[in-house]
């Protein structure tokens, strides 16, 4: 495992906001939203996105260890 | 059918909000694509194999939902159906690409994806789709998979040299085992006549 490059590293910020900001957005049109096919997509992704911005925080903590 | 509800003002004065639930989607659906862009170019910006491979997943992931959000919008009826082109200009294409496409055959020749198969040959069932997947030659032991992922090791294991029926790009005079041509060598960088690594 190889340090983190600072670009490495501002790419993962970028994507966790990202990640971030959609899970937000899934769960505040799932508390406006009413059509039960969008409710059902909405509570799924929302669940996708907290897993995929672990996955992204695990990156981090694997180089931290690395890092000079 | 299930009514939309008004969402209101915290006062709950009826008032109609401003963003409709196919609103809301319309943002997320682009929020979708924008981080789809992002991830692919953190794909491209990664160093590390382990950084890469991650965002590449995470970027089909991505690309997945976003899918998944414009069925649900079509579904809904949120999406107005988009113009189709006309057959016209699609036999256009075809005709002025035809061309080009048995001109590069020529130019790529046996390194090309026709090469392995004997040359370029046109379609013969209009409608079937052509191979879009990489042949495996006759002559090669152990194909390797096509999205081989040896970048990722640091260094590749001791590659199995098969004897082959002599490529065509091989000087004459190998004695004993001579490696096969691997047209997914490049991949590795192991350099092909003596399997040492090149950096």
């Amino acid at each position: 495992m190889q340090p983190l490059t600072t670009k490495e590293l501002n790419y993962i910020n970028d994507m966790l906001g990202a990640e971030d900001l959609l899970l937000r957005s899934a769960a505040n049109a799932a508390r406006q939203g009413a059509q039960p096919d969008a409710q059902q997509f909405l509570q799924h992704v929302q669940g996708e996105h907290q897993r995929r911005f672990t996955e992204l925080t695990h990156l981090l903590e694997q180089h931290g260890a690395v890092a000079h | 059918m299930h009514t939309h509800q008004m969402t209101g003002s915290a006062g709950g004065q009826g008032l109609q909000a401003a963003l409709r639930e196919q609103d809301v989607f319309t943002v997320i659906l682009n929020l979708l694509k924008n981080t789809a862009r992002e991830y692919a170019t953190a794909v491209t910006e990664a160093s590390c194999p382990n950084v890469r491979q991650t965002m590449q997943n995470l970027l089909n992931e991505t690309l997945s939902e976003q899918a998944d959000c414009y069925q649900v919008m079509n579904r809904q009826g949120w999406y107005p159906p988009a113009p189709q082109a006309n057959r016209q200009d699609v036999q256009q294409s075809v005709q002025k690409h035809r061309q080009a496409l048995a001109q590069l055959a020529q130019i790529a020749g046996q390194g090309g994806f026709y090469g392995e198969m004997g040359g370029y040959q046109p379609m013969q069932q209009p409608g079937q789709p052509y191979p879009t997947q990489q042949p495996q030659p006759s002559w090669r032991a152990e194909g390797l998979p096509l999205q081989a992922q040896q970048w990722q090791q640091s260094a590749p294991q001791g590659r199995q040299w098969n004897a082959g029926s002599g490529a065509q790009w091989e000087t004459g005079g190998h004695a004993g085992q001579v490696p096969a041509y691997d047209p997914e060598a490049w991949r590795y960088g192991v350099h092909q006549h003596s399997g040492e690594i090149r950096q």
